[in-house]
């Protein structure tokens, strides 16, 4: 179901297309130049169009061995300089986790699309999952932040994956784009506004010369980014690293790195972090969802509301960080919350942490199917609180 | 016209999926209507069947998933017997007719057509989907004539269009004379 693109970057317009391939053309207008990944279900469509469009644009695409060699060529060539991703699903998101924390260590701006199936395991290849929530932020050990989207529309495969690569860029992190088998091979409208209207962020290189240029410089709280061949020396470790990028025990440097790394988005969470909401203002019950979910769950609760309950729906547009100021708010003034989630009980533990347990209901759905809209009504009515 | 649910299934290689796509892209890239496609197959690797569920909508849409299509197009006899109890009551399926025997089900409009032969008239029997596509269109309304066949030029190769444009016009030419089965 390829759109057809003589070359270059895609043209203004209106398009037809499927999620996989909107996040692409996104990718490539965001300046991505260097994909390398390992096939799988249902993320296929992301490296078969990346193949076909890299050479196009002066770009280049290799398929690698593994998951685990993918991801570890992408580091290579995002502190090369070069904007880079891969794209995978569960288990090669597994394999990857390794690489994602050696990727938050030396603040390699790297951009994963994993589009989420049923799991565990091998599970459900070419069915719908959203079991990778915890994983995307807690896979790899160590302490570190990423930042994960959550699309739930073509549209917001193509328009979240340019915002990956700006966050990836301006805060050096690693950040995922969790999409889902349904959203991502789904074909709907996607509009691609004019190129100038895009915004694209860029390194942030050095203002020092060679012989005055750390790594890691102790003064910034996302250090500017020299890369190998332009003079600065450059040295980066997955061993815990001074700001000269040297290895060292010392507590002192581990307690300023691993905080670094963990407040670079913590600090900005308000400017990162995004979300939707729909008839909330009123709501005594507020339907927590994302992704393909939050479109069964609108219409639960725009049919909640032709019978009269208050019913809304807050839709984190990241996972990570989590918008949790305004569910907060929402639920000070009195409303209960129910989430609804492609597995067993992921983000309802986050919800929980910000919003209270005894706030919070849950109806957790096991892969393979994206919950109807009358299963979450039902739920809706039998927690909506009278 | 409020939201429309087709389902296109058939064999692997009638260009079910290129039918579905033809229809979203009349409807968002050349209707300014709002469209979305979900695709699935058959569990087989070889000689199973491919599904498009489509839905038109002046108003955006929420949700794609849906079980029960207000049109049915089945090419085969294996699909036609899948989905034809799915289709809502006040429905409409079109079958190949070469292909498919026909049940008597309450409350649906069936139509019966020789797609296959009609494509093969107009130059090649790969066009049968857009046989089908134009009968569809003319026997619903559904798009307006000029979207339809921009998106037809949009997304046919172009050795092949003529062809394709000519089978658009056979079928649109069967919705004035097939009868409802």
């Amino acid at each position: 179901m390829a759109v057809s693109v003589n070359g270059g970057l895609i043209k203004p317009g209106v398009y037809f297309m499927r999620g996989n391939e909107a996040a692409v053309e996104g990718a490539l207008i965001a300046g991505c130049r260097f994909f390398a990944g390992y096939p799988i279900t249902p993320s296929n469509e992301i490296s078969a169009r990346m193949s076909r469009r890299l050479p196009e644009v002066g770009g280049y695409f290799i398929q690698m061995e593994d998951e685990i060699a993918s991801i570890m060529a992408v580091i290579g060539a995002a502190v090369g300089g070069v904007k880079s991703m891969t794209a995978t699903s569960g288990p090669g998101f597994s394999l990857m986790q390794e690489a994602i924390g050696l990727a938050a260590m030396i603040e390699a701006p790297i951009v994963v699309i994993d589009v989420q199936r049923g799991g565990p395991s091998t599970g459900l290849p070419t069915l719908v999952g959203q079991g990778d929530i915890m994983q995307a932020q807690w896979g790899s050990h160590g302490d570190y932040s990423v930042i994960a989207y959550l699309p739930n529309s073509p549209q917001e495969m193509f328009n979240l994956t340019i915002e990956a690569f700006n966050s990836a860029w301006k805060y050096r992190v690693p950040v995922i784009v969790l999409a889902d088998q349904t959203v991502g091979q789904m074909i709907e409208k996607v509009v691609v506004p004019p190129l100038e209207e895009i915004e694209i962020f860029d390194r942030i290189k050095p203002d020092v010369p060679p012989e005055e240029y750390k790594p890691y410089d102790k003064r910034y709280l996302i250090p500017p980014m020299a890369v190998a061949g332009e003079g600065y020396r450059v040295h980066m470790t997955g061993l815990t690293h001074d700001e000269r990028g040297y290895p060292t025990t010392r507590h002192e440097v581990s307690q300023w790195l691993v905080r670094r790394l963990v407040e670079k988005v913590q600090a900005n969470e308000r400017e990162i972090a995004k979300w939707e909401e729909y008839e909330t203002e009123d709501a005594k019950l507020v339907v927590v969802a994302f992704g393909i979910t939050s479109r069964s769950a609108k219409r639960a609760v725009r049919e909640a509301r032709n019978r009269g309950l208050k019913v809304g729906l807050y839709r984190p547009i990241t996972a990570w960080p989590f918008p949790y100021w305004r569910l907060e708010e929402l639920v000070s003034k009195g409303a209960k919350v129910l989430v609804v989630e492609i597995n067993m009980g992921q983000m309802v533990h986050v919800v929980r942490e910000y919003v209270g347990k005894e706030n919070v209901e849950h109806m957790p759905w096991a892969p393979g199917a994206v919950p109807p809209p009358e299963v979450i009504l039902d739920r809706i009515l039998e927690v909506y609180p009278q | 016209m409020g939201e429309v649910k087709l389902r296109f299934i058939g064999a692997g290689g009638h260009g079910i999926l290129t039918l579905g796509a033809l229809v979203g892209t009349a409807a968002t890239v050349y209707a300014g209507k709002e469209a979305v496609m979900t695709i699935s197959y058959s569990p087989a690797q070889r000689g199973g069947w491919s599904r498009a569920d489509v839905i038109v909508s002046d108003e955006p849409i929420d949700y794609p998933i849906f079980k029960s299509p207000d049109v049915l197009v089945a090419t085969t006899q294996e699909t036609y017997d899948l989905e034809s109890g799915n289709v809502r009551t006040g429905g409409i399926i079109v079958y190949e007719s070469s292909l498919v025997k026909p049940k008597t089900i309450e409350g649906v409009r069936q139509y019966g057509i020789p797609a296959i032969t009609t494509a093969m008239k107009a130059g090649s029997r790969l066009a049968a989907n857009i046989v089908i596509l134009g009968f569809l269109n003319k026997l619903l309304g559904l798009l307006p004539e000029e979207a339809v066949v921009q998106a037809i030029k949009s997304r046919i190769k172009k050795k092949y269009l003529e062809v394709n444009l000519k089978a658009y016009e056979e079928g649109k030419r069967l919705a004035g004379v097939e009868v409802n089965v």
